[in-house]
């Protein structure tokens, strides 16, 4: 037999085989199987569903009075120079009311000195 | 004729999703390997039994190392066939230690129905060939099996067999001489010489 006829001969017996794997039983794939279900890692818990968002906690007046004044301390310098006012206009204290603050007395200006002369025809 | 090849990177995502807990993956792999890791481990061993307990051992192997699967850096399939050759050739080396003979499938049982001629040919020849791959070296034979059976390439054989891809092709060379100075003696056994 030559070694060409032989090549050949396996060859062909080779291919013949490629073509006739062994098939496996529906016994063998269940045991495969039923270790790979056994040995499988449990599914991760689906994530919770997601809870509404809470709720921002509800602004109270004068939270809303700062913001609308621009902050705490800005509204702060407001309110007490409001009660000042308040203080100044009620009690009148003699110490605002002091001759250097309020005058009482004016004297006489004459914006236009002329103007009498000219009234008069003088 | 080498079989269709499973695409490495389906694999990588089926253990991926088996590792995730999805048990269709674990059936998906189930289909996609064992036909062919029980294939070559019956070639390795001439013993169908000794075969099917190392094609589950090894997908056992597979489903245990699937949480630290890291894609990409092996195919799935070139690492099952090195665990399935690793797992064949312990037991061929114990079989060896024990002293008796190669394990042989239990006789087909007398078939009468019509075509039985050419299937017991087509059976006469596939005993011839694994009583030649039988008498071939370890190596040799887990080469011709992959190579010329299973249909793998050169490199892949060289991941699973853990040698260089020169190394492969001397393993095939030398083990397809080998295997067709086994079957010369058994021509007439082949029944090729009428085709």
């Amino acid at each position: 037999m030559s070694d060409d006829r032989d090549d050949f001969d396996l060859d062909r017996l080779l291919t013949r085989a490629a073509a006739a794997p062994a098939v496996p039983s529906d016994a063998l794939m269940a045991r495969v199987l039923a270790d790979a279900l056994s040995l499988q890692p449990k599914p991760q818990a689906a994530p919770l569903p997601a809870r509404p968002a809470a709720r921002p906690p509800r602004r109270g007046v004068w939270e809303a009075l700062a913001e609308a004044f621009g902050g705490r301390g800005v509204l702060a310098g407001l309110g007490a120079a409001a009660v000042l006012g308040l203080y100044v206009g009620y009690a009148d204290p003699g110490g605002l009311m002091a001759d250097r603050l309020m005058p009482t007395e004016t004297g006489g200006l004459e914006l236009m000195p002329a103007a009498e002369l000219f009234l008069t025809g003088g | 004729m080498p079989r269709d090849l499973p695409d490495p990177a389906c694999d990588d995502a089926l253990v991926a999703r088996y590792a995730a807990g999805d048990p269709e993956a674990a059936r998906m792999l189930t289909l996609r390997l064992v036909p062919r890791v029980l294939a070559y481990a019956t070639r390795l061993l001439a013993d169908r039994a000794e075969a099917e307990d190392v094609a589950q051992e090894a997908m056992l192997r597979l489903w245990r190392a699937a949480p630290g699967w890291r894609p990409g850096e092996a195919k799935v399939s070139t690492w099952v066939y090195r665990v399935a050759t690793n797992l064949a050739t312990d037991r061929l080396r114990a079989r060896r230690r024990r002293g008796g003979p190669p394990a042989e499938d239990a006789p087909e049982p007398v078939d009468d129905s019509p075509g039985a001629e050419a299937r017991l040919i087509a059976a006469n020849r596939m005993d011839a060939l694994q009583a030649a791959l039988a008498t071939l070296p370890e190596r040799q034979r887990e080469a011709v099996v992959l190579r010329h059976i299973e249909g793998l390439p050169n490199p892949e054989i060289a991941e699973i067999l853990g040698v260089g891809v020169e190394a492969v092709e001397s393993l095939t060379a030398r083990g397809k001489r080998a295997l067709a100075a086994a079957l010369s003696d058994r021509r007439a056994a082949l029944g090729f010489e009428g085709e």
